[in-house]
């Protein structure tokens, strides 16, 4: 194709993304504001030795404008215990994007992205998932929050919603056994953008009361010798019906060129509400979880080495929403590597909002 | 590839509805078939009516006026309808509300969602649980949908709002 041809194909795409008909006048340039937060008391008794500790664990604002009917901006800020100073607490920018829906089936985005993997990563609001922390596979596995800069497309057609996100990778040489790939994220500081990560996320919401779907994400992640590629695969599932509600997440990654070789979990959520039999408002839902999650699943050493770090948990807890934007949890739970005999116990208390 | 994709996008930009007005229509002919009269105005709800009716349904309206439609088959009135935006997470979703002369509800459609998330409250089966609901009806308990909550429950104080609001249209002009 010759440039001359180029351009005219340019400038016919530009055309057409340009609202060539007077939109009907029901549309009003607005800011709006929002945020979550969530308060945590978590005790924790590894083998007789315990600790307690009190943690207002979020603080988050969501900022947003709505330029036109199709350009808008949303941003995301948190801070993390409390305050942040010598390395404490934590100040981060987890979305800032200009976003330009096109049409119900394209929409871009450019800025501070998050990665479309998992339930959680894009929808971590306290309310949104039972457990006062979220499900130890949203950190091991799905390193949630996970987020960076970068690009992205999305748009939903017939029942499926989708998104292609092209953004910042992860630093290779900070993948670890027992972290797997979470510290390696860059959280969009001066991002190295020199392997950028695709991720692509299919899911199909036109059952009712039901979400399932999965994502698919490549990064050939940046190292000082020799680049580390991954591969992360997940699936998940979330049904709510009738009180019911069931969610189940399963992750893989695996490693090329490291001495971490494959990690990989599942949790699977059991809950009912209450609210209906009892005839209250109050949302009243006891919930049961069992989860699995190994970030050193396979390794270059074997042997224990593979079993250090494969954790098996039963979590049982309470979610009590008085009304839909504010819950208050409770839960208790053990786990164990299948290295060791002895079980670790935690009781956590939580209140969480959003608005 | 680029050739495609332009080519994609062209076609698409001409074949899909995007407007509003012109998504209403269609909803209306899907609904109530080819040959009926439709029409819409503005209505400016009155000041002291409409805080009544959002401290009651705990929701504002999007702006001091709702848009009014009146669908007609040889001059028989068979349904009005009412439609109005309500904020999603963060972006305003426009819904309207078919209503029966009894003020039952017909039928409540998304018309535009503008989220990147949640955009199955656009699906039928959904909306289906607002068919008949009236007044008098409980607007306290709605079905969830994962990763969609404030719109889901966004949509319903807005669809008891409409309930609210149709019931004082019969004294006005709007009805006319």
């Amino acid at each position: 194709m010759n440039i001359h041809k180029l351009n005219i194909l340019i400038l016919i795409l530009a055309i057409s993304f340009v609202d060539s008909k007077a939109q009907f006048d029901f549309f009003e340039s607005k800011a709006t504001i929002g945020g979550y937060g969530e308060m945590h008391y978590n005790y924790k008794n590894d083998n007789g030795i315990t600790k307690n500790t009190l943690d207002f664990h979020r603080f988050v604002v969501f900022v947003g404008y709505s330029f036109s009917e199709k350009w808008s901006f949303k941003s995301e800020i948190e801070i993390e215990h409390n305050y942040v100073s010598d390395g404490e607490g934590e100040l981060s920018l987890e979305q800032a994007y200009l976003d330009y829906r096109f049409r119900d089936y394209l929409g871009f985005q450019a800025g501070v992205i998050l990665v479309s993997a998992g339930l959680i990563n894009e929808n971590h609001e306290p309310t949104q998932f039972f457990g006062v922390e979220r499900p130890n596979y949203a950190k091991y596995i799905i390193p949630t929050t996970w987020f960076g800069n970068g690009f992205a497309m999305y748009g939903n057609y017939s029942g499926f919603e989708y998104k292609f996100n092209f953004m910042e990778g992860l630093l290779g040489d900070k993948f670890s056994l027992n972290n797997a790939i979470r510290n390696g994220r860059q959280k969009g500081f001066e991002s190295d953008a020199s392997a950028m990560l695709y991720n692509l996320r299919i899911d199909y919401t036109d059952i009712l009361g039901l979400k399932i779907g999965g994502s698919a994400t490549y990064n050939n992640s940046i190292s000082d010798s020799l680049s580390i590629p991954f591969t992360l695969l997940e699936f998940h599932a979330d049904y709510r019906q009738n009180g019911l509600i069931l969610v189940g997440e399963y992750g893989n990654i695996n490693y090329s060129n490291n001495q971490l070789m494959n990690s990989n979990g599942f949790y699977f959520d059991f809950g009912y509400d209450f609210s209906k039999l009892l005839n209250v408002d109050w949302k009243i839902i006891p919930f049961g979880r069992y989860s699995r999650y190994n970030t050193a699943s396979e390794t270059e050493n074997g042997g224990d080495e593979e079993k250090m770090f494969d954790y098996s948990e039963w979590m049982f807890g309470i979610s009590i929403l008085p009304i839909e934007s504010i819950a208050l949890k409770a839960d208790y739970s053990q786990n164990k590597t299948e290295i060791s005999s002895t079980k670790t116990e935690f009781v956590n208390l939580g209140i969480g909002y959003r608005f | 590839m680029l050739k495609l994709f332009v080519i994609f996008i062209f076609i698409s930009n001409i074949i899909f509805a995007d407007g509003i007005e012109q998504k209403v229509k269609e909803i209306i002919k899907n609904q109530f078939g080819n040959n009926v009269q439709i029409d819409f105005k503005k209505y400016k709800i009155p000041p002291d009516l409409k805080r009544e009716i959002e401290n009651k349904a705990r929701q504002k309206f999007f702006s001091e006026s709702v848009i009014i439609w009146l669908i007609k088959e040889k001059d028989t009135l068979l349904a009005v309808a009412i439609m109005d935006n309500a904020y999603g997470k963060a972006q305003p979703i426009t819904f309207i509300t078919f209503f029966g002369e009894n003020g039952k509800i017909l039928s409540n459609h998304i018309v535009k969602y503008r989220e990147e998330h949640g955009g199955a409250v656009s699906n039928y089966n959904w909306n289906k649980q607002f068919i008949g609901k009236d007044e008098k009806s409980d607007f306290n308990k709605v079905d969830a949908i994962s990763g969609a909550t404030i719109s889901v429950n966004s949509i319903n104080k807005g669809v008891h709002k409409l309930v609210l609001l149709y019931k004082t249209l019969k004294r006005t002009e709007a009805w006319k």
